[in-house]
């Protein structure tokens, strides 16, 4: 499922990205390849903040509809 | 012997606060990504040898995305620096290796200072460097820059290798794929391996790159087709066996082996996700309801501090300091001297009046800036960049926009220069083109003037609401580039947010410093030849007799030729349009010239007499147009500088101050001539 219809608080398993290939890269570099374990600390009108390997990263809506995770 | 060290790490990992400390150059310490994206260079102290310490761009990893990475990754292969120091955020160290592994593969050797190891011990986490340093097959040295703590240690160490690199073999990279990658990287290899030496790059490196598909390298090799299609063959393999791309499948490897290194290295007391205490001032300050709020109570509390009291306050002191105490000494002391009279005009109202007239505003953009610093450095800007980011994708932008945009109301030129944090390309074009309509500090002295002579009664809310009318034309400007030329969506928001901190107060006046430093170069330079030049170009005619009506000088008569231009927009004297030309060069010279120009010499903008001159050839309605003008058109030449060079792009930067000046004069016609529709004068 996508990122955004995740819980908040619960934690979850990256299983995806469908970003166009630089975003997702970027994304590579940050923490974000499947396998990885993630949590949404907060949220604001669908943008979200992530913690992800220890650091906080913020990411819009956008963004969070394109990543696929499943329940950790 | 000389040596060069180059810096490289993620952003946010005390990589600058590093750099200062061991060049002990004093520059900008930032919270958000590719603030270095400039090359710095510095000489290391306290050493013997000559060593070059060149700080590379935050970079997060070595894929050629960001204009950052291609710069690391090109200098680190192509200017080969004796030792790369990596820096590394202990505290998140997992996210930090990633770099790691891919610096490592470049051949080049590699130091890792382990950074924030105080966070690392107040966690009560434990590192053992020993087992660290052997798994990487790096030397790892622990430091704790902000403290000032283990950077020698990192320098000798690296200065060792240096010294050594000659006789000792680079180590091997350790980090291994699956078995399946391995043995394509081995025939990719094999199939390169001629190439790679012309370029004297690393085979694996080369191989694991082509395996990415990575265009840059390719393009570097011009590999010939049949070797290109072997490649082609063995990445299909590939992504038909594990069922995702190459590069993912890489990435996931160097995440497995980091993953171990982590868990052999490295001991955490606190393995549960429990939040921090930035995480809980994020849900407060990132709530749906109290987010904008509190945003719009911290830019309200910047500005009222910036422009109220406080900021009124310096300028009134240095207004006094400079054109009274500093004015009135020299103006004794030329005179005692027998200067000619063409001298004492020159010294006191050409240049004391030019350049003071703008020193009067460092201290106030200095208090802007030393605002900036606070929220950058505390970590909220990098909030705010979040929370703005809703507001501005509609106008073609992102949140990453909103740093420059709001630098914009101390100066365009560093504002401008700050754009380079955009990643995308088209975000950073559109952010530049509307930058400057931000009002900036240079051009409040021409609100105050006029606000003083024609808006007495309401004058601070014509002020404001000149600042108001910036940010709207932004707002429509933004809307309309984006149904036209900028068409698409903006980049995708993604940034990371350090953790809260608090601020320190050299590291606050550091960054206030670096910034605040051009203007005051630029009230040094640009402004000072400006004032001269002006100056003689209203003292002499062309025919270079001095004049006594400055109308007849060369500026008389050049204002006199452009003065029609602006006459459908109320104010088409030769004085207002002289002003407005001579305002190319900074807009602080708008004020200046105005006084000049009406036989008062210099004049501060709180002077009667030139209220009274402009109240002859202004009504408030024209003067409104007036200040709208001298906000929207053409910023200065420091800003169109700072344009050219991140536009890299005469047609672009000539389109945008263009726009701008198109801008200007539509929103100046309309406010004149609707404002006579409705019966204003």
């Amino acid at each position: 499922m996508p990122l955004t219809m995740m819980t908040r608080g619960i934690e979850a398993i990256v299983k995806g990205c469908r970003a166009k290939d630089k975003t997702k890269k970027f994304l590579e570099g940050l923490g974000l390849v499947p396998g990885t374990k993630i949590a949404v600390v907060a949220e604001m009108k669908g943008d979200l903040i992530i913690s992800v390997k220890g650091s906080r990263l913020a990411i819009n809506k956008g963004i969070a509809q394109k990543l696929d995770v499943e329940a950790a | 012997m000389s040596y060069t060290f180059a810096l490289a790490g993620n952003p946010n990992c005390g990589k600058t606060t590093m750099f200062n400390e061991i060049t002990g150059s004093t520059q900008y310490v930032g919270n958000w990504p590719g603030v270095t994206v400039e090359k710095k260079e510095g000489r290391a102290r306290r050493f013997k040898e000559e060593i070059k310490v060149v700080d590379l761009p935050g970079i997060y990893s070595l894929s050629p995305y960001t204009m950052e990475e291609i710069i690391a990754r090109d200098y680190i292969l192509d200017e080969k620096p004796d030792v790369v120091i990596n820096i590394v955020d202990a505290s998140n160290i997992e996210r930090n290796l990633y770099l790691t592994t891919q610096l490592v593969e470049l051949g080049v050797p590699v130091v890792v200072a382990l950074n924030m190891m105080d966070v690392v011990t107040t966690r009560g986490d434990q590192i053992n460097l020993k087992k660290l340093s052997e798994l990487l097959g790096v030397p790892v040295v622990p430091a704790s820059a902000s403290k000032g703590q283990g950077i020698h240690d990192v320098m000798q160490k690296a200065l060792v290798v240096a010294q050594t690199a000659a006789t000792v073999e680079v180590e091997v990279p350790k980090l291994r794929f699956d078995a399946k990658m391995e043995k394509c990287l081995d025939e990719v290899q094999n199939l390169i391996a001629a190439y790679a030496d012309r370029h004297h790059y690393h085979k694996r490196w080369v191989a694991l790159k082509l395996l990415e598909e990575d265009q840059e390298i390719k393009k570097k090799l011009d590999l010939p087709a049949n070797v290109e299609k072997d490649i082609q063959n063995c990445i299909a393999q590939l992504e038909n066996e594990f069922d995702n791309d190459t590069e993912t499948i890489i990435a996931d490897g160097r995440y497995q082996y980091i993953a171990d290194v982590v868990a052999e290295a490295v001991k955490k007391k606190n393995t549960g996700s429990t939040l921090t205490v930035s995480d809980k001032i994020d849900k407060i300050v990132t709530n749906r309801i109290f987010a904008i709020p509190i945003f719009l109570l911290m830019m309200w509390m910047v500005f009222r501090v910036t422009f109220g009291a406080v900021g009124s306050w310096t300028i009134d002191f240095v207004d006094g300091l400079v054109n009274d105490t500093i004015a009135g000494a020299l103006s004794s002391g030329l005179e005692a001297a027998g200067a000619a009279e063409w001298l004492h005009a020159l010294v006191i109202d050409g240049i004391i009046g030019g350049v003071g007239s703008i020193l009067v505003f460092v201290p106030q953009i200095m208090i802007l800036f030393f605002f900036m610093a606070l929220l950058e450095d505390s970590g909220y800007m990098a909030r705010a960049a979040f929370i703005m980011d809703r507001a501005l994708r509609k106008l073609g932008l992102t949140g990453k926009s909103f740093i420059p945009m709001l630098m914009g109301f101390g100066c365009s030129a560093p504002a401008v220069m700050a754009t380079r944090t955009l990643e995308n390309e088209k975000d950073r074009k559109l952010t530049i083109i509307l930058t400057p309509f931000m009002s900036c500090g240079a051009r409040m002295p021409i609100y105050l003037l006029f606000g003083a002579a024609f808006f007495a009664q309401n004058q601070s809310t014509m002020i404001f609401s000149i600042y108001i009318l910036g940010i709207v034309v932004a707002i429509i400007s933004g809307i309309i580039l984006k149904k036209t030329l900028f068409k698409g969506e903006a980049a995708p928001f993604v940034m990371e947010l350090p953790p809260y901190r608090i601020p320190t107060l050299k590291g606050l006046f550091i960054h206030m410093w670096d910034r605040g430093k051009a203007f005051l170069i630029k009230a040094g330079t640009v402004i000072f030849s400006a004032a001269v030049i002006i100056w003689f170009c209203q003292t002499f005619s062309f025919t270079l007799q001095m004049v006594e009506d400055p109308a007849d000088s060369i500026l008389g008569v050049i204002g006199h030729a452009i003065a029609p231009i602006f006459a459908p927009l109320g104010f088409g004297d030769w004085r207002s349009a002289v002003a407005i030309f001579t305002g190319l060069v900074a807009k602080e010279v708008v004020v200046a010239t105005l006084g000049i120009l009406h036989g008062l010499g210099e004049v501060a903008e709180d002077s009667m007499e030139l209220h009274t001159a402009l109240q002859t050839y202004f009504t408030p309605l024209k003067a409104y147009a007036f200040m709208a003008f001298t906000l929207l058109y053409f910023p200065c030449i420091a800003a169109f500088g700072a344009m050219k060079r991140e536009l890299n792009s005469w047609k672009w930067t000539l389109f945008a101050v263009g726009y701008q000046t198109g801008i200007a004069w539509i929103v100046a016609f309309l406010i004149y001539n609707v404002g006579r529709l409705f019966g204003l004068t």
